[in-house]
């Protein structure tokens, strides 16, 4: 099921002129719809347009995986890789899970689990936004870091003749079992 | 409300002369929700959502629907006024048209929402003045769903709606049920499209002859129902595997398949402890799960 918010584009770009349905000709216009260009009759001529950040996600409900655990994947997914990014704007329950044909309650539940995470911010009656300002990238920089040091230590150590296994107990018990060790020296 | 169950059952039954079409069903649909209803033909769907809305009295049991009693005609009355319902035939009088239909029904209902019913014409692109009996299947589904939709219910019931619709319309239906679950109307409806079930619905509840077989959340299904495929150098012990939680053990050959409704790790486990060469975990479909649930031992009875 790919989706693709239609006509929504990222990076946000202008909108379009507005249609002129009176001037279109067709004799749907009547109607509120105008069949040349499909779009609705605007109820003012101020019309004020909101860009969702366009992504495209695809659920399996066939995989074996809850289906709100597949779109949380897939932002997670998007904000790592940078299509979405710090204070886009995600669709609203409603419309993404009219857009996925899915209940809402995936939605909701996914949306919801994502606020917890921190990953995304609901404002009441605005929406959802991305929210990956600190969090998401400097772990992700924190880990690096913390990587290059392990890899420092754990050379040095095989240097001084320790085997794998050995390195790796230390770590686990180090981690796992700080309290049962002996004092350090 | 006594409770948010927006429909509630207790051993339901109904007998019609000596067939027992609906056998002590007890289930809770919490709103707002989407629910499939599921079963083969004949296992008793549609019996049971005439009771639901007191078109027929069961025979034994209580139910609730919005937290009326089903079997008292005075709050039949109250349930029907805040239920939807669309039948297998849409009930649409054929002579009239469109917008002769939608006035007429208007009348019946004074909490009719004109706002949403101007919408859903413009929307499904209806022929006011074309008669009932010329509007195709597509059709007569977009205007049954409208006239249901223009009084904002807080359950929609559907029989079958996708039948008889094409792709298209599929499609537009299943969005449509989306949208209105989004907006706060509980929908329950049967299906035998079990690929639509599996997107669209939050839970399922599975008959077989009249009994409720399986009653379920889809992501609860989809997070804990696994196929272990195992080979085994020899033939394997198949009662090995009659674990809690396995529901069927099928061996052919060397090779065993178990379909377990939870704890495929210790199922994997046991295959790996008896020395299995090979052992493969996969989902299950929706599909598999059903025709599992339904499988009779003995060939149905003559109904």
């Amino acid at each position: 099921m790919p989706v693709l918010f239609q006509g929504l584009r990222y990076p946000p770009v202008a909108p379009p002129k507005l249609h002129r349905w009176w001037l279109c000709g067709t004799n749907r216009a009547r109607q509120g719809r105008c069949v040349g260009c499909r779009l609705d009759k605007p109820k003012s001529t101020t019309v004020s347009y909101q860009w969702y950040s366009s992504v495209i996600f695809k659920l399996n409900p066939s995989s074996g995986q809850p289906l709100y655990l597949q779109l949380m994947q897939q932002v997670r997914h998007a904000v790592a890789t940078g299509v979405l990014q710090d204070g886009d704007l995600m669709p609203g329950i409603r419309t993404l899970a009219e857009e996925l044909v899915v209940s809402h309650n995936t939605v909701a539940k996914a949306y919801t689990e994502l606020e917890h995470e921190g990953l995304l911010e609901l404002r009441h009656g605005s929406g959802a936004y991305i929210s990956a300002k600190r969090g998401v990238k400097s772990r992700a920089d924190r880990v690096r870091a913390a990587q290059q040091r392990v890899r420092e230590l754990v050379n040095s150590l095989q240097a001084e003749g320790l085997s794998n296994e050995e390195i790796f107990r230390l770590f686990e018990a180090e981690v796992l079992f700080p309290h049962d060790l002996p004092p350090r020296l | 409300m006594t409770s948010d169950n927006v429909i509630e059952t207790h051993a339901l039954a109904k007998r019609y002369g000596d067939v027992d079409a609906v056998h002590a069903l007890s289930f809770q649909i919490r709103g707002p929700s989407i629910t499939g209803f599921l079963g083969r033909n004949g296992a008793g769907k549609s019996s049971t959502i005439r009771m639901l809305l007191g078109m027929i009295k069961p025979t034994a049991g209580s139910g609730m629907v919005l937290g009326h009693r089903i079997d008292d005609p005075k709050q039949s009355l109250l349930i029907r006024r805040r239920t939807a319902y669309i039948g297998e035939e849409k009930g649409l009088y054929a002579y009239m048209t469109v917008e002769q239909l939608v006035r007429f029904t208007s009348s019946f209902y004074p909490d009719w929402r004109p706002d949403i019913e101007q919408r859903l014409l413009r929307m499904y692109q209806l022929p006011l003045r074309r008669k009932v009996k010329a509007l195709s299947k597509g059709m007569r589904t977009k205007l049954a769903l409208l006239l249901a939709l223009s009084r904002r219910p807080a359950l929609l019931i559907l029989d079958e709606p996708t039948e008889g619709l094409d792709p298209v319309s599929i499609e537009e239906l299943l969005q449509m049920l989306t949208g209105i679950a989004a907006e706060g109307t509980t929908v329950f409806f049967s299906s035998h499209q079990l690929a639509e079930v599996e997107r669209i619905a939050d839970s399922i509840l599975i008959i077989e002859r009249g009994r409720l077989v399986l009653d379920v959340s889809l992501d609860h299904l989809r997070e804990n129902y696994r196929r272990v495929t195992a080979g085994f150098p020899a033939r394997p012990p198949e009662a090995e595997f009659r674990l809690p939680g396995v529901e069927r053990v099928r061996a052919s050959g060397r090779q065993i398949t178990v379909l377990a409704s939870r704890n495929a790790d210790a199922i994997v486990e046991r295959a790996r402890s008896l020395s299995a060469v090979s052992v493969e975990v996969e989902p299950v479909s929706l599909r598999e799960i059903f025709l599992d649930a339904v499988r009779t031992d003995a060939p149905a009875e003559a109904r």
